[in-house]
């Protein structure tokens, strides 16, 4: 995908709610076990805290978050066809008002493909490669490298950081992220 | 530095959960405590056993840094389909040096 800031065509922008979506949904606990079994089978001629190392690091758990990317989408589709089902199976299980109407309208909600397609092309271990190994290094420092409690520990911090970034990037390709104060009403709504 | 909340619901269907956090920082093990962060944000979460996760504070908001004692709330509430009662949770209190 061509970056559209260096285009004069109009700008497409990643779909906010895509993005506050992932935010809520990506999952460390997803990534903890193949994590452990790539980096203990790719890394064992590899020295602890070197640049390899943390490169191989980073790339792993950045390709694995978005291999769980369409896992993700997957579930979603899932738990729209099945709300949508038991809503018909169940029509006046919920009280009418206007905020359930509005539920009952975003309830087979899915995130934008593109975005998502967007984001998996784009995010790769060099964007968080420095940032990983600095807070690893500071928080995770009491924890024996290599350890399933060391690996929790990473796949937390390396969702947190591609967190940050998919933010970041997306306000930088145009996504109105709005404002953050007061109650701010996003996934699926 | 982030406060995470995780939610998970069962149920017939997804509901769209509101969580206020806020993050609160000391000097020293059991405060007193000072608000650093907050957030106040509802979304959607389903009934799969799939966790959503809440960030305190939002991203957007000055992130929070500074080497201290740290504890986060949250007061919780199902909105809609069926608005519930609230609930409040309190986390243990961790120490967190960040260099600065």
């Amino acid at each position: 995908m061509d970056d559209p800031r260096l285009s004069d065509e109009p700008r497409w922008a990643p779909d906010r709610k895509t993005v506050d979506w992932w935010m809520g949904a990506a999952s460390d606990k997803r990534i903890v076990e193949p994590l452990i079994r790539e980096v203990r089978e790719r890394g064992t001629d590899i020295t602890y805290d070197t640049d390899t190392y943390w490169h191989l690091l980073a790339d792993v758990a950045v390709r694995l978050v978005n291999e769980d990317m369409p896992v993700m989408v997957e579930l979603q589709i899932a738990s729209a066809a099945k709300t949508k089902k038991w809503l018909e199976e169940n029509p006046d299980s919920i009280e009418a008002s206007p905020e359930n109407a509005r539920w009952r309208a975003s309830v087979a909600w899915l995130p934008d493909p593109e975005t998502v397609r967007w984001w998996t092309t784009i995010a790769t271990g060099d964007r968080i490669v420095e940032s990983l190994e600095e807070e690893v290094k500071r928080r995770g420092g009491h924890l024996e490298p290599d350890s399933d409690a060391y690996y929790h520990f990473v796949a937390d911090v390396a969702v947190e950081h591609l967190y940050f970034e998919l933010y970041e990037t997306a306000k930088e390709w145009g996504t109105d992220v709005g404002r953050k104060s007061g109650n701010e009403q996003t996934t699926g709504g | 530095m982030l406060f995470k909340t995780r939610v998970t619901c069962i149920g017939p269907s997804p509901a769209d959960v509101r969580i206020i956090g806020t993050l609160a920082s000391a000097p020293a093990k059991g405060g007193p405590y000072k608000n650093v962060a907050r957030s106040d944000k509802t979304q959607r979460v389903n009934v799969d056993g799939t966790e959503t996760v809440f960030h305190t504070p939002p991203q957007g908001d000055p992130k929070v840094t500074e080497s201290a004692w740290y504890r986060g709330q949250i007061t919780a509430q199902v909105v809609v389909p069926v608005p519930s009662g609230t609930w409040t949770a309190t986390s243990d209190e961790v120490h967190v040096e960040t260099g600065r």
